[in-house]
Protein backbone atom coordinates (compact mmCIF):
# COMPACT_ATOMS: atom_id res chain seq x y z
CA UNK A 1 0.00 0.00 0.00
CA UNK A 2 2.79 2.33 1.04
CA UNK A 3 4.69 1.29 -2.03
CA UNK A 4 1.71 2.11 -4.24
CA UNK A 5 1.29 5.55 -2.66
CA UNK A 6 4.99 6.24 -3.08
CA UNK A 7 4.79 5.08 -6.70
CA UNK A 8 1.92 7.43 -7.41
CA UNK A 9 3.74 10.33 -5.77
CA UNK A 10 6.88 9.55 -7.72
CA UNK A 11 4.96 9.32 -10.96
CA UNK A 12 3.23 12.59 -10.14
CA UNK A 13 6.57 14.25 -9.40
CA UNK A 14 8.07 12.96 -12.60
CA UNK A 15 5.10 13.58 -14.91
CA UNK A 16 3.78 16.79 -13.36
CA UNK A 17 5.72 19.01 -15.70
CA UNK A 18 4.75 16.98 -18.74
CA UNK A 19 1.08 16.88 -17.74
CA UNK A 20 1.08 20.60 -17.22
CA UNK A 21 2.78 21.11 -20.56
CA UNK A 22 0.38 18.78 -22.30
CA UNK A 23 -2.62 20.45 -20.71
CA UNK A 24 -1.32 23.91 -21.56
CA UNK A 25 -0.49 22.93 -25.14
CA UNK A 26 -3.83 21.26 -25.56
CA UNK A 27 -5.55 24.30 -24.17
CA UNK A 28 -3.47 26.77 -26.17
CA UNK A 29 -5.51 26.67 -29.40
CA UNK A 30 -8.70 27.33 -27.44
CA UNK A 31 -6.98 30.13 -25.58
CA UNK A 32 -5.72 31.63 -28.81
CA UNK A 33 -9.18 31.27 -30.29
CA UNK A 34 -10.76 32.91 -27.24
CA UNK A 35 -8.22 35.72 -27.41
CA UNK A 36 -8.76 36.23 -31.11
CA UNK A 37 -12.51 36.20 -30.62
CA UNK A 38 -12.28 38.71 -27.82
CA UNK A 39 -10.04 40.94 -29.92
CA UNK A 40 -12.41 40.58 -32.83
CA UNK A 41 -15.41 41.55 -30.75
CA UNK A 42 -13.67 44.40 -28.96
CA UNK A 43 -12.15 45.56 -32.27
CA UNK A 44 -15.54 45.50 -33.95
CA UNK A 45 -17.15 47.38 -31.10
CA UNK A 46 -14.34 49.94 -31.13
CA UNK A 47 -14.57 50.26 -34.91
CA UNK A 48 -18.32 50.78 -34.72
CA UNK A 49 -17.89 53.35 -31.99
CA UNK A 50 -15.17 55.09 -34.00
CA UNK A 51 -17.30 54.89 -37.13
CA UNK A 52 -20.22 56.61 -35.43
CA UNK A 53 -17.91 59.26 -34.04
CA UNK A 54 -16.18 59.75 -37.40
CA UNK A 55 -19.50 60.04 -39.19
CA UNK A 56 -20.71 62.56 -36.63
CA UNK A 57 -17.51 64.57 -37.00
CA UNK A 58 -17.73 64.25 -40.78
CA UNK A 59 -21.29 65.58 -40.82
CA UNK A 60 -20.33 68.47 -38.55
CA UNK A 61 -17.32 69.31 -40.71
CA UNK A 62 -19.35 69.08 -43.92
CA UNK A 63 -21.92 71.45 -42.46
CA UNK A 64 -19.19 73.83 -41.34
CA UNK A 65 -17.53 73.63 -44.76
CA UNK A 66 -20.80 74.44 -46.51
CA UNK A 67 -21.33 77.44 -44.28
CA UNK A 68 -17.79 78.65 -44.84
CA UNK A 69 -18.16 78.27 -48.60
CA UNK A 70 -21.40 80.22 -48.45
CA UNK A 71 -19.67 82.96 -46.48
CA UNK A 72 -16.80 82.98 -48.94
CA UNK A 73 -19.21 83.97 -51.69
CA UNK A 74 -19.69 87.26 -49.93
CA UNK A 75 -16.09 87.74 -48.93
CA UNK A 76 -14.80 89.67 -51.95
CA UNK A 77 -17.84 91.84 -52.33
CA UNK A 78 -18.02 92.58 -48.62
CA UNK A 79 -14.34 93.45 -48.51
CA UNK A 80 -14.66 95.81 -51.46
CA UNK A 81 -17.75 97.41 -50.03
CA UNK A 82 -16.14 97.64 -46.64
CA UNK A 83 -13.12 99.41 -47.99
CA UNK A 84 -15.23 101.87 -49.95
CA UNK A 85 -17.45 102.64 -47.00
CA UNK A 86 -14.55 102.99 -44.65
CA UNK A 87 -12.95 105.42 -47.01
CA UNK A 88 -16.08 107.44 -47.71
CA UNK A 89 -18.09 107.32 -44.55
CA UNK A 90 -15.86 105.61 -42.02
CA UNK A 91 -18.66 103.14 -41.37
CA UNK A 92 -18.44 99.42 -41.08
CA UNK A 93 -20.91 97.09 -42.76
CA UNK A 94 -22.30 94.22 -40.78
CA UNK A 95 -21.86 90.75 -42.15
CA UNK A 96 -25.13 89.23 -43.21
CA UNK A 97 -26.24 86.46 -40.91
CA UNK A 98 -26.87 83.08 -42.42
CA UNK A 99 -29.42 80.51 -41.41
CA UNK A 100 -28.85 76.96 -42.56
CA UNK A 101 -32.01 75.07 -43.56
CA UNK A 102 -32.84 71.73 -45.17
CA UNK A 103 -35.13 71.35 -48.15
CA UNK A 104 -38.17 69.34 -47.06
CA UNK A 105 -40.29 69.32 -50.20
CA UNK A 106 -40.29 70.72 -53.72
CA UNK A 107 -42.85 71.93 -56.20
CA UNK A 108 -45.57 72.98 -53.74
CA UNK A 109 -48.96 71.34 -53.86
CA UNK A 110 -50.42 73.14 -56.87
CA UNK A 111 -47.67 72.76 -59.47
CA UNK A 112 -47.92 76.37 -60.56
CA UNK A 113 -44.87 77.52 -58.69
CA UNK A 114 -41.28 76.42 -58.96
CA UNK A 115 -40.72 76.44 -55.23
CA UNK A 116 -39.02 74.44 -52.52
CA UNK A 117 -40.07 74.32 -48.89
CA UNK A 118 -37.39 74.58 -46.20
CA UNK A 119 -37.31 73.53 -42.57
CA UNK A 120 -36.94 77.01 -41.05
CA UNK A 121 -39.64 79.65 -40.76
CA UNK A 122 -40.74 82.84 -39.08
CA UNK A 123 -39.86 81.44 -35.67
CA UNK A 124 -36.21 81.32 -36.79
CA UNK A 125 -36.26 84.86 -38.17
CA UNK A 126 -37.05 84.06 -41.81
CA UNK A 127 -39.23 86.70 -43.46
CA UNK A 128 -40.59 87.37 -46.95
CA UNK A 129 -38.03 88.43 -49.58
CA UNK A 130 -35.03 87.07 -47.68
CA UNK A 131 -32.44 86.01 -50.26
CA UNK A 132 -31.53 82.32 -50.25
CA UNK A 133 -28.22 80.90 -51.42
CA UNK A 134 -26.47 77.55 -51.53
CA UNK A 135 -22.77 76.82 -51.62
CA UNK A 136 -22.88 77.10 -55.43
CA UNK A 137 -24.68 80.44 -55.69
CA UNK A 138 -28.06 82.15 -55.60
CA UNK A 139 -31.12 79.94 -55.14
CA UNK A 140 -34.03 82.39 -54.91
CA UNK A 141 -36.03 84.32 -52.36
CA UNK A 142 -38.57 83.61 -49.65
CA UNK A 143 -42.15 84.13 -50.83
CA UNK A 144 -44.15 82.70 -47.95
CA UNK A 145 -43.48 81.73 -44.37
CA UNK A 146 -45.16 79.84 -41.60
CA UNK A 147 -43.87 79.38 -38.06
CA UNK A 148 -41.61 76.46 -38.96
CA UNK A 149 -41.37 76.45 -42.76
CA UNK A 150 -40.74 78.85 -45.61
CA UNK A 151 -41.33 78.62 -49.37
CA UNK A 152 -38.49 79.63 -51.66
CA UNK A 153 -39.30 80.82 -55.17
CA UNK A 154 -36.48 79.43 -57.28
CA UNK A 155 -34.61 81.46 -59.87
CA UNK A 156 -35.94 79.14 -62.53
CA UNK A 157 -39.57 80.11 -61.90
CA UNK A 158 -41.08 82.16 -64.69
CA UNK A 159 -42.18 84.75 -62.10
CA UNK A 160 -38.68 85.22 -60.68
CA UNK A 161 -36.93 88.44 -61.67
CA UNK A 162 -33.48 89.41 -60.39
CA UNK A 163 -31.36 92.42 -61.24
CA UNK A 164 -28.02 91.00 -62.36
CA UNK A 165 -24.85 92.11 -64.09
CA UNK A 166 -21.94 90.50 -65.84
CA UNK A 167 -19.00 90.36 -63.48
CA UNK A 168 -16.21 92.76 -64.33
CA UNK A 169 -18.02 94.28 -67.31
CA UNK A 170 -19.05 97.88 -67.90
CA UNK A 171 -22.24 99.46 -66.56
CA UNK A 172 -24.17 98.41 -69.66
CA UNK A 173 -23.79 94.80 -68.66
CA UNK A 174 -26.72 95.02 -66.31
CA UNK A 175 -30.06 93.40 -66.93
CA UNK A 176 -33.04 91.54 -65.52
CA UNK A 177 -32.67 87.81 -65.08
CA UNK A 178 -35.94 85.97 -65.64
CA UNK A 179 -36.50 82.31 -64.89
CA UNK A 180 -37.08 80.00 -67.79
CA UNK A 181 -39.87 78.52 -65.73
CA UNK A 182 -41.50 75.60 -67.38
CA UNK A 183 -41.26 76.69 -70.97
CA UNK A 184 -38.79 78.30 -73.31
CA UNK A 185 -39.95 81.67 -74.59
CA UNK A 186 -40.00 81.56 -78.37
CA UNK A 187 -39.19 77.87 -78.45
CA UNK A 188 -42.30 76.13 -77.22
CA UNK A 189 -41.42 72.82 -78.81
CA UNK A 190 -38.64 72.38 -76.25
CA UNK A 191 -41.16 71.84 -73.49
CA UNK A 192 -39.69 68.53 -72.49
CA UNK A 193 -36.35 70.07 -71.51
CA UNK A 194 -35.45 69.29 -67.95
CA UNK A 195 -32.82 72.00 -67.67
CA UNK A 196 -34.63 75.25 -67.37
CA UNK A 197 -32.59 78.11 -68.86
CA UNK A 198 -32.75 81.63 -67.52
CA UNK A 199 -32.71 84.75 -69.62
CA UNK A 200 -30.75 87.92 -68.81
CA UNK A 201 -32.61 90.61 -70.74
CA UNK A 202 -32.15 94.33 -71.40
CA UNK A 203 -28.39 94.16 -71.92
CA UNK A 204 -26.74 96.90 -73.98
CA UNK A 205 -27.14 95.96 -77.65
CA UNK A 206 -23.61 97.12 -78.49
CA UNK A 207 -21.95 95.08 -75.79
CA UNK A 208 -19.82 92.07 -76.57
CA UNK A 209 -21.00 89.22 -74.34
CA UNK A 210 -18.47 86.45 -73.93
CA UNK A 211 -19.65 82.88 -73.59
CA UNK A 212 -18.95 81.67 -70.06
CA UNK A 213 -19.07 85.15 -68.51
CA UNK A 214 -20.07 85.06 -64.85
CA UNK A 215 -23.44 86.54 -63.95
CA UNK A 216 -23.78 87.96 -60.43
CA UNK A 217 -26.48 89.91 -58.62
CA UNK A 218 -26.24 93.67 -58.95
CA UNK A 219 -27.74 94.56 -55.59
CA UNK A 220 -30.39 96.81 -57.13
CA UNK A 221 -33.88 96.41 -55.78
CA UNK A 222 -32.83 95.70 -52.24
CA UNK A 223 -33.83 92.04 -52.13
CA UNK A 224 -30.60 90.36 -53.16
CA UNK A 225 -27.21 91.55 -51.88
CA UNK A 226 -24.74 92.35 -54.66
CA UNK A 227 -22.07 89.99 -55.89
CA UNK A 228 -23.84 86.66 -55.40
CA UNK A 229 -22.90 84.26 -58.23
CA UNK A 230 -25.93 83.24 -60.28
CA UNK A 231 -24.64 81.43 -63.35
CA UNK A 232 -22.75 81.82 -66.56
CA UNK A 233 -23.66 82.93 -70.05
CA UNK A 234 -24.37 80.12 -72.48
CA UNK A 235 -25.37 82.20 -75.51
CA UNK A 236 -26.65 85.64 -76.39
CA UNK A 237 -29.17 86.91 -78.94
CA UNK A 238 -30.44 90.30 -80.05
CA UNK A 239 -34.02 91.08 -79.17
CA UNK A 240 -36.48 91.18 -82.09
CA UNK A 241 -36.90 94.93 -81.52
CA UNK A 242 -33.10 95.37 -81.83
CA UNK A 243 -33.23 97.66 -78.83
CA UNK A 244 -31.28 95.37 -76.55
CA UNK A 245 -29.84 91.89 -76.38
CA UNK A 246 -30.43 89.07 -73.99
CA UNK A 247 -28.31 86.16 -72.82
CA UNK A 248 -29.26 82.62 -71.88
CA UNK A 249 -27.79 81.85 -68.48
CA UNK A 250 -27.07 78.41 -67.05
CA UNK A 251 -27.44 78.45 -63.26
CA UNK A 252 -24.59 77.38 -61.00
CA UNK A 253 -27.00 75.74 -58.60
CA UNK A 254 -28.22 72.26 -59.40
CA UNK A 255 -31.85 72.81 -58.40
CA UNK A 256 -32.78 69.17 -58.86
CA UNK A 257 -30.44 68.02 -56.11
CA UNK A 258 -30.84 70.92 -53.73
CA UNK A 259 -30.62 69.59 -50.16
CA UNK A 260 -29.35 72.40 -47.96
CA UNK A 261 -29.65 76.15 -48.38
CA UNK A 262 -28.72 79.29 -46.45
CA UNK A 263 -31.20 82.06 -45.79
CA UNK A 264 -29.68 85.53 -45.55
CA UNK A 265 -31.58 86.99 -42.65
CA UNK A 266 -32.66 90.59 -42.73
CA UNK A 267 -32.94 92.99 -39.86
CA UNK A 268 -36.37 92.80 -38.20
CA UNK A 269 -36.98 96.49 -38.98
CA UNK A 270 -36.61 96.01 -42.75
CA UNK A 271 -38.66 92.82 -42.73
CA UNK A 272 -41.40 94.53 -40.73
CA UNK A 273 -41.53 97.47 -43.14
CA UNK A 274 -41.82 95.16 -46.14
CA UNK A 275 -44.51 93.04 -44.54
CA UNK A 276 -46.44 96.23 -43.79
CA UNK A 277 -46.14 97.17 -47.46
CA UNK A 278 -44.00 100.26 -46.87
CA UNK B 1 -75.44 55.26 -36.91
CA UNK B 2 -72.99 57.12 -34.69
CA UNK B 3 -70.45 54.36 -35.12
CA UNK B 4 -70.78 54.58 -38.89
CA UNK B 5 -70.37 58.35 -38.79
CA UNK B 6 -67.27 58.03 -36.63
CA UNK B 7 -65.79 55.38 -38.91
CA UNK B 8 -66.50 57.46 -42.00
CA UNK B 9 -64.88 60.52 -40.45
CA UNK B 10 -61.87 58.45 -39.45
CA UNK B 11 -61.53 56.92 -42.92
CA UNK B 12 -61.95 60.32 -44.56
CA UNK B 13 -59.38 61.86 -42.22
CA UNK B 14 -56.80 59.18 -43.09
CA UNK B 15 -57.52 59.51 -46.82
CA UNK B 16 -57.26 63.31 -46.75
CA UNK B 17 -54.01 63.31 -44.75
CA UNK B 18 -52.45 60.69 -47.02
CA UNK B 19 -53.56 62.62 -50.10
CA UNK B 20 -52.14 65.90 -48.78
CA UNK B 21 -48.80 64.28 -47.96
CA UNK B 22 -48.62 62.57 -51.35
CA UNK B 23 -49.54 65.72 -53.23
CA UNK B 24 -46.97 67.73 -51.32
CA UNK B 25 -44.08 65.30 -51.50
CA UNK B 26 -44.34 63.66 -54.92
CA UNK B 27 -42.41 65.91 -57.33
CA UNK B 28 -44.14 67.51 -60.29
CA UNK B 29 -43.73 66.06 -63.76
CA UNK B 30 -40.93 67.94 -65.48
CA UNK B 31 -42.81 68.23 -68.79
CA UNK B 32 -45.63 70.52 -67.74
CA UNK B 33 -44.92 70.79 -64.02
CA UNK B 34 -48.13 68.99 -63.11
CA UNK B 35 -48.59 67.71 -59.57
CA UNK B 36 -50.68 64.69 -58.64
CA UNK B 37 -54.10 66.10 -57.61
CA UNK B 38 -54.62 63.56 -54.82
CA UNK B 39 -56.86 65.86 -52.76
CA UNK B 40 -59.18 66.28 -55.72
CA UNK B 41 -59.27 62.50 -56.06
CA UNK B 42 -60.49 62.10 -52.48
CA UNK B 43 -63.15 64.79 -52.94
CA UNK B 44 -64.33 63.12 -56.15
CA UNK B 45 -64.56 59.71 -54.50
CA UNK B 46 -66.69 60.94 -51.60
CA UNK B 47 -68.89 62.96 -53.97
CA UNK B 48 -69.43 60.07 -56.38
CA UNK B 49 -69.61 57.12 -54.03
CA UNK B 50 -70.84 58.32 -50.65
CA UNK B 51 -73.72 60.32 -49.24
CA UNK B 52 -73.94 63.96 -50.40
CA UNK B 53 -73.02 65.35 -46.98
CA UNK B 54 -69.74 63.45 -46.99
CA UNK B 55 -69.04 64.56 -50.56
CA UNK B 56 -69.48 68.23 -49.73
CA UNK B 57 -67.48 67.87 -46.51
CA UNK B 58 -64.59 66.22 -48.33
CA UNK B 59 -64.70 68.88 -51.06
CA UNK B 60 -64.53 71.71 -48.51
CA UNK B 61 -61.71 70.12 -46.48
CA UNK B 62 -59.66 69.18 -49.55
CA UNK B 63 -60.23 72.58 -51.19
CA UNK B 64 -59.07 74.46 -48.11
CA UNK B 65 -56.01 72.21 -47.81
CA UNK B 66 -55.14 72.59 -51.49
CA UNK B 67 -55.36 76.39 -51.31
CA UNK B 68 -53.26 76.47 -48.17
CA UNK B 69 -50.54 74.13 -49.39
CA UNK B 70 -50.24 75.43 -52.93
CA UNK B 71 -49.83 79.22 -52.47
CA UNK B 72 -53.00 79.79 -54.46
CA UNK B 73 -55.33 82.79 -53.87
CA UNK B 74 -57.57 81.58 -51.09
CA UNK B 75 -60.90 80.07 -52.08
CA UNK B 76 -60.10 79.12 -55.68
CA UNK B 77 -59.60 75.40 -55.12
CA UNK B 78 -62.38 75.46 -52.55
CA UNK B 79 -64.83 76.81 -55.12
CA UNK B 80 -63.57 74.45 -57.80
CA UNK B 81 -63.82 71.37 -55.57
CA UNK B 82 -67.27 72.37 -54.33
CA UNK B 83 -68.52 72.94 -57.90
CA UNK B 84 -67.14 69.55 -58.91
CA UNK B 85 -68.71 67.94 -55.87
CA UNK B 86 -72.13 69.52 -56.47
CA UNK B 87 -71.93 68.56 -60.13
CA UNK B 88 -71.34 64.96 -59.07
CA UNK B 89 -74.12 64.95 -56.48
CA UNK B 90 -76.77 66.72 -58.56
CA UNK B 91 -76.04 65.46 -62.08
CA UNK B 92 -73.30 62.92 -62.66
CA UNK B 93 -74.33 60.36 -60.05
CA UNK B 94 -77.54 59.86 -61.99
CA UNK B 95 -75.70 59.47 -65.28
CA UNK B 96 -72.63 57.46 -64.35
CA UNK B 97 -72.31 54.17 -62.43
CA UNK B 98 -70.75 54.19 -59.01
CA UNK B 99 -67.27 52.87 -59.83
CA UNK B 100 -63.62 53.75 -60.33
CA UNK B 101 -63.93 54.65 -64.00
CA UNK B 102 -66.61 57.22 -63.17
CA UNK B 103 -64.30 58.72 -60.56
CA UNK B 104 -61.56 58.93 -63.22
CA UNK B 105 -63.85 60.74 -65.66
CA UNK B 106 -65.01 63.20 -63.01
CA UNK B 107 -61.40 63.59 -61.85
CA UNK B 108 -60.36 64.66 -65.36
CA UNK B 109 -63.12 67.27 -65.51
CA UNK B 110 -62.46 68.46 -61.97
CA UNK B 111 -58.72 68.71 -62.60
CA UNK B 112 -59.24 70.83 -65.70
CA UNK B 113 -61.74 73.09 -63.93
CA UNK B 114 -59.35 73.55 -60.99
CA UNK B 115 -56.41 74.39 -63.23
CA UNK B 116 -58.39 76.90 -65.28
CA UNK B 117 -59.71 78.65 -62.18
CA UNK B 118 -56.30 78.66 -60.49
CA UNK B 119 -54.54 80.06 -63.54
CA UNK B 120 -57.23 82.71 -64.04
CA UNK B 121 -57.02 83.74 -60.38
CA UNK B 122 -53.23 83.86 -60.40
CA UNK B 123 -53.04 85.96 -63.56
CA UNK B 124 -55.94 88.16 -62.46
CA UNK B 125 -54.23 88.89 -59.12
CA UNK B 126 -50.99 89.74 -60.93
CA UNK B 127 -49.02 87.01 -59.19
CA UNK B 128 -48.30 84.99 -62.29
CA UNK B 129 -46.88 85.64 -65.73
CA UNK B 130 -49.08 85.00 -68.77
CA UNK B 131 -48.01 81.72 -70.34
CA UNK B 132 -47.98 80.88 -74.06
CA UNK B 133 -51.18 79.33 -75.39
CA UNK B 134 -49.42 76.20 -76.65
CA UNK B 135 -47.95 75.56 -73.23
CA UNK B 136 -51.33 76.03 -71.58
CA UNK B 137 -52.85 73.49 -73.95
CA UNK B 138 -50.09 71.00 -73.22
CA UNK B 139 -50.52 71.56 -69.51
CA UNK B 140 -54.27 71.11 -69.80
CA UNK B 141 -53.79 67.80 -71.58
CA UNK B 142 -51.25 66.64 -68.99
CA UNK B 143 -53.53 67.75 -66.15
CA UNK B 144 -56.47 65.84 -67.63
CA UNK B 145 -54.50 62.61 -67.92
CA UNK B 146 -52.80 62.90 -64.53
CA UNK B 147 -56.03 63.97 -62.78
CA UNK B 148 -57.94 61.03 -64.24
CA UNK B 149 -55.34 58.50 -63.21
CA UNK B 150 -54.86 60.02 -59.77
CA UNK B 151 -58.61 60.19 -59.14
CA UNK B 152 -58.83 56.48 -60.00
CA UNK B 153 -56.00 55.53 -57.65
CA UNK B 154 -57.35 57.70 -54.84
CA UNK B 155 -60.84 56.26 -55.33
CA UNK B 156 -59.46 52.75 -54.93
CA UNK B 157 -57.50 53.82 -51.87
CA UNK B 158 -60.42 55.65 -50.23
CA UNK B 159 -62.74 52.74 -50.97
CA UNK B 160 -60.23 50.41 -49.38
CA UNK B 161 -60.25 52.64 -46.32
CA UNK B 162 -64.05 52.40 -46.26
CA UNK B 163 -63.91 48.63 -46.63
CA UNK B 164 -61.40 48.02 -43.85
CA UNK B 165 -63.25 50.39 -41.53
CA UNK B 166 -66.44 48.44 -42.15
CA UNK B 167 -68.35 51.15 -43.99
CA UNK B 168 -68.61 49.14 -47.19
CA UNK B 169 -68.39 45.58 -48.33
CA UNK B 170 -67.28 44.50 -51.76
CA UNK B 171 -69.85 42.68 -53.86
CA UNK B 172 -69.01 40.02 -56.38
CA UNK B 173 -70.39 41.76 -59.41
CA UNK B 174 -67.31 43.76 -60.31
CA UNK B 175 -66.69 47.28 -59.29
CA UNK B 176 -69.81 48.27 -57.35
CA UNK B 177 -70.04 47.67 -53.65
CA UNK B 178 -72.73 47.58 -51.03
CA UNK B 179 -72.90 50.05 -48.18
CA UNK B 180 -73.24 48.91 -44.66
CA UNK B 181 -76.32 50.74 -43.51
CA UNK B 182 -76.10 49.63 -39.87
Amino acid sequence: MITAVLLVLWLYAVLRGRVETLARDANAPYGRFALAFRELVSGTVAALRDSVEIRRQNAALASELDELRARLIFHDETERENTALKKALKLQTANPSFLCADVVSRGGASGWWNVVRISKGARDGVSRNCAVISTEGLVGRVVATSADTADILLLTDVNSKVSCCLEGAASGARGILTGGGIFRPGDEMALMHVIEPMSLAYLDKEMDIAKGARVVTSGLGGVYPSGIPVGEVVSSVHDSTKLYQSANVAPYVDFASLRRVFVILRSPAIAGEEDAGL
Amino acid sequence: MKARLAKTILAMFVAVVMAAILQELVPAFSAAHVKLPCLLGVAVYYSMCREPVYGVTAAVVCGVLQDGLGNIPYGVSLISFCVTSLLCILVLRRQLPENTVSCMIVGMAGGLLTQVLQYAALVWSGQYAVLPFLFLMLRAAAVAVVSGLTAGVMAVFARHMDCISGNAGLENDGDSFSWNKN
